[in-house]
Order: C-alpha cells, then structure tokens, then sequence
C-alpha cells in the first residue's frame, strides 16, 4: 500500500503541520479529535485504506505539526486541514471528523463548500446555545486533566469515552488505544488551545448551508458530547442521514468496529 | 439550573430578542453577521495574498500572522454574536 508523509510550511514562518497519507483512490480527510494526534486513526486508516486515499494530519501545536501561538478557533483549525490539500493539489475530498475534528470538518464544509465531496461527523456537536453539554462530573474532568500525567490521564479518561459495555468486554481494545496514543507527547498549552477552540465553535445557525451529503455518527452512551447533539445535528444539515451506534461511548470506532465499513459504503456511494 | 444561571439566560436572551429588531433596518440580523463574516474574510484574504505576493521576510510573516489574527478575533466575534442572537 502507498504511504508517505510531508510538512506544510504555513506563511506565517512558524506554522508547520504534519500529514500522512496512504493508499489509493477517491481521497478521504480525516480530521481527529481533542489531545490527539493523526495517528489516532489507525484503526480506521486500515480500514479505509485498501479502497481510498487516507489522508490523516497532527492539528496545529500537537504531534509533529507545531504553531506560532496557542490560540485556536475552529476556523483556523479548517484552514489548516484545506492547506494540506493545497500542498497534496487534491481538489476535492470526502472529509470525515471526529469529535472536535467533526466542528472543524463543519468548518471545512462551510468555509470551503468546493473542496468537500461528502462529510461524516461523528461524536461531535455543531456549538451555539442549544448544544447539549456534558454534565458537571465530565466538565470538572476536562479541567483536571490537563494537570495529570500522560498515562494517569489516558487511563482515568476511561470512563468517559467509552460506552460501559466496552469498558467491561473490550478491555484489550481500549488499552491498544491508550498505547498508541501515549505514543505521542501531549502538550497542555495545545490542549488548552484546542479546549478553547471547541468552546468557542458554534455552527448551529448554519448548518442548513451545509451542501456535501452527510453521516452523522453517534454512540448512543457518549457521555462527553451527548447523543442530542447527533439528533440536532442530524435535523438541521439538510439530506443528512443519523447512525446512532446503541451501545457505543464517544470513542466509538474503538467499541465498533463495523462502522468504518459502514463509513466507506457512504463514501463510496458519493464518489 | 442556578439562579444566577437563569439571570444570564434571561438577560442574554432579551439582548438577543433587542438586537435583532435593532438590526432588522439593515436586513435583519442573520445578515448582518453574514456581512460582517464576509468583511472579515475579505480582510483575512486580502492578507493572506499580500504575503503570498512579498515574498520578503519579516512582512510575509507579519502579514500572514495579522491575516491569522484577523480570521481569529473576527470568529471569536462571530461565535459570541451567533450565541446572542442564535442565529
């Protein structure tokens, strides 16, 4: 399978943001959540990879991309993601978001409605004041995490991201998961960065100018970005479809493997 | 939800319900951040293709970094606004 790997020089001397892309065919974005890096998609590169172009990126100040100030929004976060198709000369893409990836995948479906060819949002929420937030307990969380050690957060993270079922039957999935992940460094300042970010995102209002056909995805037991936000979500974009994954946590292409399957078809289908 | 809670979402409520008749002049209020997104990007544009043009540092940077600054402050405006007036 083709794999190879660059850097984007941003225009600003400092911003340099690291991509990855492997395999063949229609190209696919991905664009991954919160404290991670590219390298989180692993799982869903494999998948996806025998039949696409998988291009997966590190967001500005994490991984091996870094960033003139920490200070982010989820609109630069999107013009980040449409510089590396720029530098690649991909004209358009499927995207697909994850969790704060699937606020700046909305990014790129407004900022940028010519470059995405289909879009699927999953575990996210598109902001404003009817998004849905967590409860107190994961909030308080959020704010305690950036102060533990890498591999204390990883762990106590747990709870919180997967659905019950899996923290009790797919046990050997999750650590696989806090493995990898650990194999990257993780920068509180970017952390914060990015916590800011998705705080200030807010694409509610227009969600309805959201032209590329898309999947929202949703575990049904997420408990750091509820379920009703994948419902609202679902009933604004226009034409889009809803997958609610029943027994799923917020991580759920760990606790559901089928999904990007699933994904692929949807992707395939709007080729 | 808290007392003071209520207080916030009643007073950002109301600010949101005055705004968008104040603005209703000027096509409304939905247009009115339209416009002033679009102003933004104009701005953060004509930036962005100055320092593509000089190609001589420190101006690339500076200019590519004012560009950033711009795209950013006018989304931070936006987001609050949008949250105001839930539009």
């Amino acid at each position: 399978m083709t794999s190879r790997s660059g850097i984007v020089n941003g225009l600003d001397g400092r911003t340099r943001l690291y991509w990855e892309s492997t395999g063949n065919g229609d190209p696919v974005l991905l664009i991954h959540g919160l404290g991670l890096s590219g390298g989180a998609w692993w799982r869903t590169v494999d998948a996806l990879a025998p039949k696409m172009r998988v291009i997966t990126f590190d967001h500005r100040g994490v991984g091996q991309s870094e960033s003139l100030t920490y200070s982010y929004t989820t609109e630069a976060m999107a013009d980040d993601a449409v510089s590396i198709l720029d530098d690649l000369q991909i004209e358009r893409v499927h995207v697909y978001g994850f969790s704060l990836g699937g606020m700046v995948a909305q990014q790129v479906a407004l900022r940028h409605p010519k470059r995405v060819q289909a879009l699927v949002l999953g575990g996210t929420h598109s902001g404003g004041r009817r998004a849905a937030v967590p409860d107190a307990e994961v909030m308080a969380f959020f704010r305690r995490r950036a102060t533990m050690p890498a591999e204390q957060a990883a762990w106590a993270s747990v709870p919180y991201n997967y659905g019950p079922r899996s923290q009790t039957e797919q046990v050997d999935r999750i650590a696989e998961d806090i493995e990898r992940r650990l194999q990257n460094p993780f920068n509180e300042r970017a952390y914060r960065g990015q916590l800011l970010a998705a705080w200030l995102h807010n694409c509610y209002g227009r969600l309805d100018r959201i032209r590329a056909p898309t999947l929202v995805v949703h575990g049904a037991c997420d408990r750091i970005i509820p379920v009703a936000n994948a419902h609202m979500t679902a009933e604004r974009v226009p034409g889009a479809k809803l997958k609610i994954l029943e027994d799923a946590g917020h991580l759920y292409p760990t606790e559901e493997p089928a999904v990007d399957e699933a994904i692929g078809t949807f992707f395939a289908e709007h080729g | 939800m808290s007392f003071m809670d209520d207080v916030f979402e009643r007073t950002v409520d109301v600010s949101g319900r005055v705004a968008k008749v104040v603005l209703v002049p000027w096509g409304g209020a939905e247009a009115c951040v339209d416009a002033y997104e679009a102003a933004i990007r104009a701005a953060t544009d004509v930036q962005l293709n100055a320092a593509r043009v000089i190609a001589v540092e420190p101006a690339r940077s500076v200019l590519a970094s004012c560009a950033d600054l711009t795209r950013d402050i006018g989304a931070t405006h936006l987001s609050s606004v949008r949250w105001i007036l839930d539009v």
